[in-house]
């Protein structure tokens, strides 16, 4: 579904602060494949989801969707088919719109001519609210209250209605938890397991908590100086604990850093 | 007090401040663009109605000031000029073109032409000449109103309001937001430029300078109308934005028929009408933070 072949992606070139984001990775997704991303800040994690959904164009290799090269498509004509989160709630809506028009901007977009004609009609209207009430939130009953005066778990589970309510061909999505309180991060984990299984999308997700990145999916994928580091799946990944799985981050981590000790001493001989 | 020449201003500023709205609270960005779009509609619209094409005239105003608006949108987002500069170089740039429209000439009179207004009047002879006027001009501002609150409930509309309060998720929905942006400062320009435009032909003659100062004009009248219409609904909005323009006349003209201040002084009132409503959320701040500080030292010097 996704191919990724050796994309690179230097921010900031020729300056001091110049960063290798992206250090020729290359990824492949099977159809409907869940797959988790962890590693530590500045690893290129959400670079890369930027590199997938379009913010930027990569410097070098290419990526394919669903077969279809996207390595130079525009960020809005890519949305069409990826769904994106993001871990501050306010990124995927329209705060100052009530949340049948969010869901009706969306809706009418996806379905019909995007056009002059009336976006929301009585026939939507029931089709949100049956949509509303799956995701037990009480918020079927309040179509007509602006987003901005949701709750961040409300509008992550919003936002993530928005965003599959047309099944996407990839969802990226990017710590899309880490803002809301545990129980409702829970709930929205939830929310996602069912959304994404149920469609069967290919997703993509980081996450901070190993408990999460082991539990959901089928494939876990560690990143770091962008690149991909180690890759879990099948039997090793479901034998394997939180614990364990720290052990083998730590494990690499050091392996680095010696690396980089040795580099060092070998330039002052 | 001439109570009926109020309305018929007041009405016809009503659309200008339904431009102002869609660029000032629709889009969250202020644009300076239209006091270039004012004169642009304005002088069209004279030459036009000269020429024996008054309705016309009122057609191409709309048009030009809505090209003139696309160009400051397009100034914003492919150039990605800052909002407030890309407008302010239109408006300037439109002043050459404006006094080009005009023939050179700062201003024109349409005493000897026919007028949306004349032609009206002829065609309702019973009617008073006043009551024609008034009729037919508030019937156009309210035919903008319910012609925007259909717009935004479009499709395109709903798209373009999404855009003015976050354009990330207007894009992560496959629409293309900088054209949204475009769209939007171009109909808001459209207004304004149709409100010059009425203008015009209302006062049979055009003046380069028509515009200077119409962005406060607008601005004082969006903030006036709401606070007396308070439902934040898009209709809603749009009704207090036209309310706003017709209250704000009515007291200019109050206050000048009581002499509170003399004519000149209308712009530097207006200014400061709209500056003080702007920082009302500040000083509200500034005074509650002021009382958590008493409080706090009497707090202390009771105990």
């Amino acid at each position: 579904m996704l191919e990724i072949h050796d994309i690179k992606k230097v921010f900031q070139r020729g300056t001091s602060s110049e960063q290798q984001a992206l250090a020729g990775l290359s990824l492949c997704l099977q159809p409907g494949e869940f797959v988790t991303v962890i590693g530590s800040n500045g690893a290129g994690k959400s670079t890369l989801f930027g590199a997938i959904a379009g913010s930027f164009f990569v410097d070098r290799g290419s990526i394919r969707l669903d077969g279809e090269d996207i390595t130079y498509q525009k960020e809005y004509l890519r949305a069409k088919h990826i769904g994106r989160l993001f871990q501050d709630p306010n990124t995927g809506t329209a705060p100052g719109l009530t949340i049948e028009e969010n869901l009706a901007l969306v809706y009418s977009k996806a379905t019909r001519r995007f056009s002059l004609s009336l976006a929301l009609r009585p026939a939507d209207r029931r089709y949100f609210k049956e949509l509303l009430a799956r995701l037990d939130m009480g918020l079927e009953n309040r179509l007509k209250a602006k987003v901005g005066l949701l709750s961040g778990g409300q509008r992550q589970a919003l936002t993530l209605l928005l965003s599959t309510m047309v099944p996407p061909k990839l969802l990226l999505l990017d710590e899309h938890t880490a803002a809301l309180d545990p129980l409702t991060a829970a709930k929205v984990m939830e929310l996602t397991e069912e959304i994404a299984g149920q469609n069967k999308i290919t997703t993509l997700m980081i996450t901070h908590n190993v408990a999460s990145a082991l539990k959901m999916g089928t494939r876990t994928i560690m990143m770091d100086k962008g690149q991909i580091v180690m890759e879990l799946e099948g039997e090793e990944r479901k034998t394997m604990t939180s614990q364990d799985l720290l052990q083998r981050y730590r494990q690499i981590m050091h392996k680095e850093l010696d690396n980089d000790r040795m580099l060092f001493s070998g330039e002052e001989e | 007090m001439d109570i009926l020449g109020t309305l018929q201003l007041g009405f016809i500023y009503a659309i200008l401040a339904l431009g102002i709205f869609i660029t000032f609270r629709v889009m969250n960005t202020p644009d300076l663009t239209v006091d270039g779009s004012f004169t642009l509609g304005l002088a069209v619209s004279a030459v036009l109605a000269m020429g024996g094409h008054p309705l016309l005239g009122l057609g191409a105003g709309f048009i030009c000031g809505m090209a003139a608006g696309a160009l400051t949108g397009l100034l914003q987002t492919k150039a990605r000029i800052h909002p407030l500069l890309a407008g302010i170089l239109t408006m300037s740039g439109l002043y050459s073109v404006n006094l080009a429209v005009m023939g050179g000439s700062p201003n024109l009179s349409l005493l000897q032409s026919a007028t949306i207004f004349t032609v009206l009047r002829r065609a309702f002879p019973q009617i008073p000449k006043d009551y024609v006027l008034l009729i037919s001009i508030v019937f156009l501002s309210l035919l903008c109103v319910t012609v925007l609150a259909w717009f935004f409930r479009t499709g395109i509309g709903l798209a373009l309001r999404a855009t003015g309060n976050n354009a990330a998720m207007v894009r992560a929905s496959s629409i293309n937001s900088d054209g949204m942006r475009v769209l939007a400062i171009a109909l808001a320009n459209g207004f304004v430029g149709l409100a010059g435009a009425v203008l015009t032909q209302y006062q049979n003659y055009a003046d380069i300078n028509a515009g200077l100062g119409v962005i406060v004009v607008g601005l004082a009248s969006v903030i006036i109308g709401e606070v007396v219409i308070r439902k934040r609904s898009i209709l809603g909005g749009l009704l207090a934005a036209a309310m706003g323009a017709v209250i704000y006349r009515l007291l200019i003209a109050l206050a000048l028929y009581l002499d509170f201040f003399p004519a000149y002084m209308l712009r530097l009132v207006s200014a400061v009408i709209v500056a003080i409503t702007l920082a009302i959320p500040q000083i509200r701040e500034l005074i509650g933070e002021a009382r958590i500080r008493r409080e706090a030292q009497n707090h202390a010097g009771n105990s």
